[in-house]
Protein backbone atom coordinates (compact mmCIF):
# COMPACT_ATOMS: atom_id res chain seq x y z
CA UNK A 1 0.00 0.00 0.00
CA UNK A 2 1.48 3.36 -0.90
CA UNK A 3 1.67 6.38 1.38
CA UNK A 4 -1.35 8.16 -0.04
CA UNK A 5 -3.49 5.04 0.31
CA UNK A 6 -2.43 4.65 3.93
CA UNK A 7 -3.33 8.25 4.70
CA UNK A 8 -6.71 8.18 2.95
CA UNK A 9 -7.61 4.86 4.54
CA UNK A 10 -6.91 6.51 7.90
CA UNK A 11 -9.30 9.32 6.96
CA UNK A 12 -12.01 6.70 6.54
CA UNK A 13 -12.07 6.40 2.75
CA UNK A 14 -13.69 3.12 1.80
CA UNK A 15 -13.41 1.29 -1.51
CA UNK A 16 -10.93 3.58 -3.25
CA UNK A 17 -10.09 2.93 -6.88
CA UNK A 18 -6.32 2.68 -7.27
CA UNK A 19 -5.03 3.10 -10.83
CA UNK A 20 -1.45 2.98 -11.98
CA UNK A 21 -1.95 4.42 -15.46
CA UNK A 22 -3.89 7.38 -16.79
CA UNK A 23 -5.73 5.08 -19.21
CA UNK A 24 -7.05 2.91 -16.37
CA UNK A 25 -8.02 6.01 -14.40
CA UNK A 26 -10.12 7.22 -17.32
CA UNK A 27 -11.83 3.82 -17.52
CA UNK A 28 -12.75 4.10 -13.83
CA UNK A 29 -14.16 7.57 -14.46
CA UNK A 30 -16.44 5.97 -17.04
CA UNK A 31 -17.54 3.20 -14.66
CA UNK A 32 -18.16 4.92 -11.32
CA UNK A 33 -19.24 8.24 -9.82
CA UNK A 34 -16.30 9.65 -7.86
CA UNK A 35 -16.31 12.06 -4.92
CA UNK A 36 -12.64 13.03 -5.07
CA UNK A 37 -9.85 12.32 -7.56
CA UNK A 38 -6.26 12.32 -6.28
CA UNK A 39 -3.50 12.07 -8.89
CA UNK A 40 0.18 11.48 -8.36
CA UNK A 41 1.97 14.15 -10.36
CA UNK A 42 5.03 11.91 -10.76
CA UNK A 43 3.40 9.72 -13.41
CA UNK A 44 5.74 9.65 -16.40
CA UNK A 45 5.64 12.41 -19.04
CA UNK A 46 3.05 14.47 -17.20
CA UNK A 47 0.37 11.81 -17.65
CA UNK A 48 -1.37 12.95 -14.46
CA UNK A 49 -1.87 16.45 -15.83
CA UNK A 50 -2.98 15.14 -19.23
CA UNK A 51 -5.46 12.87 -17.49
CA UNK A 52 -6.95 15.74 -15.47
CA UNK A 53 -7.22 17.94 -18.57
CA UNK A 54 -8.87 15.10 -20.53
CA UNK A 55 -11.31 14.39 -17.68
CA UNK A 56 -12.30 18.06 -17.46
CA UNK A 57 -12.94 18.20 -21.22
CA UNK A 58 -14.80 14.88 -21.35
CA UNK A 59 -18.57 14.44 -21.21
CA UNK A 60 -18.31 12.26 -18.11
CA UNK A 61 -20.67 14.09 -15.75
CA UNK A 62 -20.58 14.20 -12.79
CA UNK A 63 -16.92 13.09 -12.68
CA UNK A 64 -15.68 15.89 -14.93
CA UNK A 65 -16.79 18.31 -12.19
CA UNK A 66 -15.36 16.23 -9.33
CA UNK A 67 -12.74 17.83 -7.09
CA UNK A 68 -9.25 16.89 -8.28
CA UNK A 69 -6.08 17.13 -6.21
CA UNK A 70 -2.67 16.55 -7.75
CA UNK A 71 0.07 15.51 -5.35
CA UNK A 72 3.41 16.49 -6.84
CA UNK A 73 7.02 16.28 -5.77
CA UNK A 74 9.37 17.86 -8.23
CA UNK A 75 7.63 19.25 -11.31
CA UNK A 76 9.84 19.15 -14.42
CA UNK A 77 10.29 22.46 -16.23
CA UNK A 78 8.33 21.30 -19.28
CA UNK A 79 5.33 20.39 -17.15
CA UNK A 80 4.91 23.48 -15.00
CA UNK A 81 2.46 25.09 -17.40
CA UNK A 82 0.57 21.82 -17.79
CA UNK A 83 0.27 21.56 -14.02
CA UNK A 84 -1.10 25.09 -13.80
CA UNK A 85 -3.61 24.71 -16.60
CA UNK A 86 -4.77 21.10 -16.26
CA UNK A 87 -7.87 22.04 -14.27
CA UNK A 88 -7.03 20.55 -10.88
CA UNK A 89 -8.54 22.20 -7.82
CA UNK A 90 -5.28 21.96 -5.94
CA UNK A 91 -1.67 20.91 -6.42
CA UNK A 92 -0.29 19.66 -3.10
CA UNK A 93 3.48 19.46 -2.79
CA UNK A 94 5.26 16.41 -1.41
CA UNK A 95 6.17 15.24 1.10
CA UNK A 96 2.55 14.99 2.21
CA UNK A 97 1.55 14.69 5.82
CA UNK A 98 -1.90 13.63 7.02
CA UNK A 99 -2.49 17.14 8.34
CA UNK A 100 -1.71 19.00 5.11
CA UNK A 101 -3.66 16.50 3.05
CA UNK A 102 -6.74 16.68 5.28
CA UNK A 103 -6.57 20.49 5.31
CA UNK A 104 -6.61 20.49 1.52
CA UNK A 105 -9.46 17.97 1.35
CA UNK A 106 -11.55 20.08 3.72
CA UNK A 107 -10.67 23.17 1.72
CA UNK A 108 -11.77 21.51 -1.52
CA UNK A 109 -14.99 20.39 0.19
CA UNK A 110 -15.79 24.04 0.96
CA UNK A 111 -14.79 25.18 -2.49
CA UNK A 112 -16.95 28.07 -3.68
CA UNK A 113 -15.16 28.70 -6.98
CA UNK A 114 -17.20 28.41 -10.15
CA UNK A 115 -16.36 25.81 -12.77
CA UNK A 116 -15.40 27.61 -15.97
CA UNK A 117 -15.07 26.33 -19.52
CA UNK A 118 -13.27 28.25 -22.22
CA UNK A 119 -11.08 27.43 -25.21
CA UNK A 120 -7.80 27.17 -23.33
CA UNK A 121 -8.95 26.00 -19.92
CA UNK A 122 -11.63 23.88 -18.25
CA UNK A 123 -11.80 23.56 -14.47
CA UNK A 124 -12.34 25.55 -11.30
CA UNK A 125 -11.89 29.30 -11.72
CA UNK A 126 -8.18 30.01 -11.26
CA UNK A 127 -8.98 33.25 -9.48
CA UNK A 128 -9.12 32.40 -5.80
CA UNK A 129 -10.32 35.90 -4.90
CA UNK A 130 -12.53 37.90 -7.21
CA UNK A 131 -10.70 41.22 -7.04
CA UNK A 132 -11.74 42.27 -10.52
CA UNK A 133 -9.64 42.48 -13.66
CA UNK A 134 -5.91 43.28 -13.41
CA UNK A 135 -5.06 46.98 -13.38
CA UNK A 136 -4.90 48.60 -16.80
CA UNK A 137 -6.93 45.94 -18.59
CA UNK A 138 -10.15 47.98 -18.76
CA UNK A 139 -13.50 46.59 -17.78
CA UNK A 140 -12.41 42.97 -17.64
CA UNK A 141 -13.44 40.04 -19.77
CA UNK A 142 -16.21 38.53 -17.66
CA UNK A 143 -19.67 39.75 -16.80
CA UNK A 144 -18.87 39.12 -13.13
CA UNK A 145 -15.94 41.56 -13.28
CA UNK A 146 -18.28 44.56 -13.46
CA UNK A 147 -19.99 43.57 -10.22
CA UNK A 148 -16.72 43.75 -8.32
CA UNK A 149 -16.36 47.49 -8.82
CA UNK A 150 -19.64 48.06 -6.99
CA UNK A 151 -18.74 45.65 -4.22
CA UNK A 152 -17.32 46.68 -0.85
CA UNK A 153 -13.54 47.11 -0.64
CA UNK A 154 -11.66 43.99 0.39
CA UNK A 155 -11.54 43.29 4.11
CA UNK A 156 -8.31 44.38 5.80
CA UNK A 157 -6.06 41.50 6.88
CA UNK A 158 -6.46 40.31 10.46
CA UNK A 159 -3.98 41.78 12.87
CA UNK A 160 -2.40 38.79 14.63
CA UNK A 161 -2.01 40.90 17.79
CA UNK A 162 -5.70 41.68 17.89
CA UNK A 163 -8.03 39.35 19.76
CA UNK A 164 -10.94 38.04 17.73
CA UNK A 165 -13.08 37.59 20.85
CA UNK B 1 -14.37 34.24 -26.60
CA UNK B 2 -17.16 32.40 -24.82
CA UNK B 3 -16.85 31.46 -21.18
CA UNK B 4 -19.31 28.97 -19.73
CA UNK B 5 -19.63 29.23 -15.96
CA UNK B 6 -21.24 26.48 -13.89
CA UNK B 7 -21.79 25.76 -10.22
CA UNK B 8 -21.88 21.97 -10.10
CA UNK B 9 -22.90 20.02 -7.02
CA UNK B 10 -19.91 19.31 -4.74
CA UNK B 11 -20.43 15.66 -3.78
CA UNK B 12 -17.37 15.64 -1.55
CA UNK B 13 -18.83 18.47 0.49
CA UNK B 14 -22.08 16.54 1.07
CA UNK B 15 -20.18 13.50 2.33
CA UNK B 16 -17.77 15.40 4.54
CA UNK B 17 -20.34 17.59 6.24
CA UNK B 18 -22.91 14.80 6.68
CA UNK B 19 -23.56 13.96 10.35
CA UNK B 20 -21.60 11.02 11.79
CA UNK B 21 -18.23 9.66 10.73
CA UNK B 22 -14.86 10.54 12.19
CA UNK B 23 -13.73 13.71 13.87
CA UNK B 24 -10.77 15.56 12.33
CA UNK B 25 -8.58 14.54 15.29
CA UNK B 26 -9.54 10.88 14.91
CA UNK B 27 -8.94 10.95 11.13
CA UNK B 28 -5.47 12.43 11.64
CA UNK B 29 -4.62 9.95 14.36
CA UNK B 30 -5.75 6.98 12.25
CA UNK B 31 -3.85 8.21 9.20
CA UNK B 32 -0.68 8.68 11.25
CA UNK B 33 -1.19 5.23 12.75
CA UNK B 34 -1.45 3.69 9.27
CA UNK B 35 1.76 5.43 8.23
CA UNK B 36 3.54 4.12 11.32
CA UNK B 37 2.38 0.57 10.52
CA UNK B 38 4.17 0.83 7.20
CA UNK B 39 7.28 2.55 8.53
CA UNK B 40 9.67 -0.43 8.44
CA UNK B 41 8.48 -1.55 5.02
CA UNK B 42 8.88 1.97 3.64
CA UNK B 43 12.29 2.52 5.19
CA UNK B 44 13.46 -0.77 3.64
CA UNK B 45 12.13 0.37 0.26
CA UNK B 46 13.84 3.72 0.77
CA UNK B 47 17.18 2.03 1.47
CA UNK B 48 16.86 -0.09 -1.70
CA UNK B 49 16.08 3.00 -3.77
CA UNK B 50 19.09 4.82 -2.38
CA UNK B 51 21.31 1.87 -3.28
CA UNK B 52 19.84 1.84 -6.80
CA UNK B 53 20.54 5.56 -7.11
CA UNK B 54 24.17 5.05 -6.14
CA UNK B 55 24.61 2.13 -8.55
CA UNK B 56 22.93 3.94 -11.44
CA UNK B 57 24.83 7.11 -10.65
CA UNK B 58 28.14 5.28 -11.03
CA UNK B 59 26.95 3.92 -14.40
CA UNK B 60 26.12 7.46 -15.48
CA UNK B 61 29.62 8.75 -14.79
CA UNK B 62 31.06 8.22 -18.24
CA UNK B 63 28.38 8.27 -20.89
CA UNK B 64 24.93 8.68 -19.43
CA UNK B 65 22.09 7.21 -21.45
CA UNK B 66 18.77 9.02 -21.39
CA UNK B 67 17.04 5.97 -19.87
CA UNK B 68 19.49 5.95 -16.95
CA UNK B 69 19.04 9.65 -16.30
CA UNK B 70 15.25 9.21 -16.37
CA UNK B 71 15.40 6.31 -13.94
CA UNK B 72 17.67 8.31 -11.65
CA UNK B 73 15.09 11.10 -11.73
CA UNK B 74 12.22 8.70 -10.92
CA UNK B 75 14.12 7.10 -8.05
CA UNK B 76 15.03 10.49 -6.58
CA UNK B 77 11.41 11.51 -6.86
CA UNK B 78 10.36 8.40 -4.91
CA UNK B 79 12.96 9.12 -2.23
CA UNK B 80 11.52 12.63 -1.97
CA UNK B 81 8.04 11.09 -1.38
CA UNK B 82 9.08 8.79 1.41
CA UNK B 83 11.88 10.57 3.24
CA UNK B 84 9.85 13.61 4.29
CA UNK B 85 6.95 11.51 5.56
CA UNK B 86 9.20 9.42 7.78
CA UNK B 87 11.08 12.21 9.49
CA UNK B 88 14.04 12.67 7.12
CA UNK B 89 13.25 16.06 5.60
CA UNK B 90 16.86 16.83 4.65
CA UNK B 91 17.14 13.58 2.70
CA UNK B 92 13.94 14.58 0.87
CA UNK B 93 15.39 18.01 0.13
CA UNK B 94 18.58 16.46 -1.24
CA UNK B 95 16.47 14.18 -3.46
CA UNK B 96 14.50 17.22 -4.64
CA UNK B 97 17.74 18.98 -5.45
CA UNK B 98 18.91 15.98 -7.49
CA UNK B 99 15.58 15.96 -9.38
CA UNK B 100 16.01 19.67 -10.09
CA UNK B 101 19.57 19.14 -11.32
CA UNK B 102 18.74 16.17 -13.56
CA UNK B 103 15.73 17.97 -15.03
CA UNK B 104 17.78 21.05 -15.72
CA UNK B 105 20.59 19.06 -17.37
CA UNK B 106 18.12 17.04 -19.47
CA UNK B 107 16.33 20.19 -20.64
CA UNK B 108 19.64 21.60 -21.88
CA UNK B 109 20.89 18.23 -23.18
CA UNK B 110 23.95 18.53 -20.95
CA UNK B 111 25.71 16.34 -18.42
CA UNK B 112 27.67 17.44 -15.39
CA UNK B 113 29.09 14.47 -13.51
CA UNK B 114 30.71 16.42 -10.63
CA UNK B 115 27.39 18.09 -9.83
CA UNK B 116 25.57 14.74 -9.90
CA UNK B 117 28.31 13.07 -7.88
CA UNK B 118 28.15 15.65 -5.12
CA UNK B 119 24.41 14.99 -4.89
CA UNK B 120 24.96 11.24 -4.64
CA UNK B 121 27.46 11.82 -1.84
CA UNK B 122 25.03 14.18 -0.14
CA UNK B 123 22.29 11.53 -0.24
CA UNK B 124 24.64 8.95 1.30
CA UNK B 125 25.60 11.34 4.05
CA UNK B 126 22.04 12.39 4.90
CA UNK B 127 20.70 8.82 4.81
CA UNK B 128 23.06 7.85 7.62
CA UNK B 129 21.48 8.62 11.02
CA UNK B 130 24.97 8.89 12.54
CA UNK B 131 25.39 12.23 10.80
CA UNK B 132 22.64 13.78 12.87
CA UNK B 133 23.98 17.28 13.53
CA UNK B 134 21.12 19.48 12.26
CA UNK B 135 23.42 22.37 11.34
CA UNK B 136 25.76 20.13 9.37
CA UNK B 137 22.82 18.56 7.53
CA UNK B 138 21.44 21.98 6.65
CA UNK B 139 24.89 22.96 5.45
CA UNK B 140 24.88 19.99 3.05
CA UNK B 141 21.45 20.98 1.69
CA UNK B 142 22.53 24.59 1.20
CA UNK B 143 25.60 23.36 -0.69
CA UNK B 144 23.55 21.13 -2.98
CA UNK B 145 21.17 23.98 -3.76
CA UNK B 146 24.12 26.20 -4.58
CA UNK B 147 25.48 23.57 -6.98
CA UNK B 148 22.07 23.40 -8.66
CA UNK B 149 21.90 27.17 -9.05
CA UNK B 150 25.40 27.32 -10.51
CA UNK B 151 24.67 24.59 -13.05
CA UNK B 152 21.40 26.32 -14.01
CA UNK B 153 23.10 29.64 -14.69
CA UNK B 154 26.02 28.25 -16.69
Amino acid sequence: MNLLSRIFQGFGVRDPYRCYTAARAMEVCEEADLDLVVCDGSLKDGQAYDFVAALRRSDLAPNRFAPVMVVAGHTPLDQVQKARDCGANFVVTKPVTPRTLLERVLWVAQEARAFVELDGYVGPDRRFHNLGPPEGTGAGRRRSDAAVEAAAPPVAPIDPEESLL
Amino acid sequence: MTVITRRPDNRLSRIIWAPGGKTVAQALEDAQGNLEEGRLECLDALRVKLEEIQALGRKAEQAPKLAIVQTLYSLSSEVLDMAGVYGMPELGQAAYSLCELLDNLAARKMWNWPAVQVHLNGLLLLADPVNAQPEARQHVIDGLRQVCRRVATR
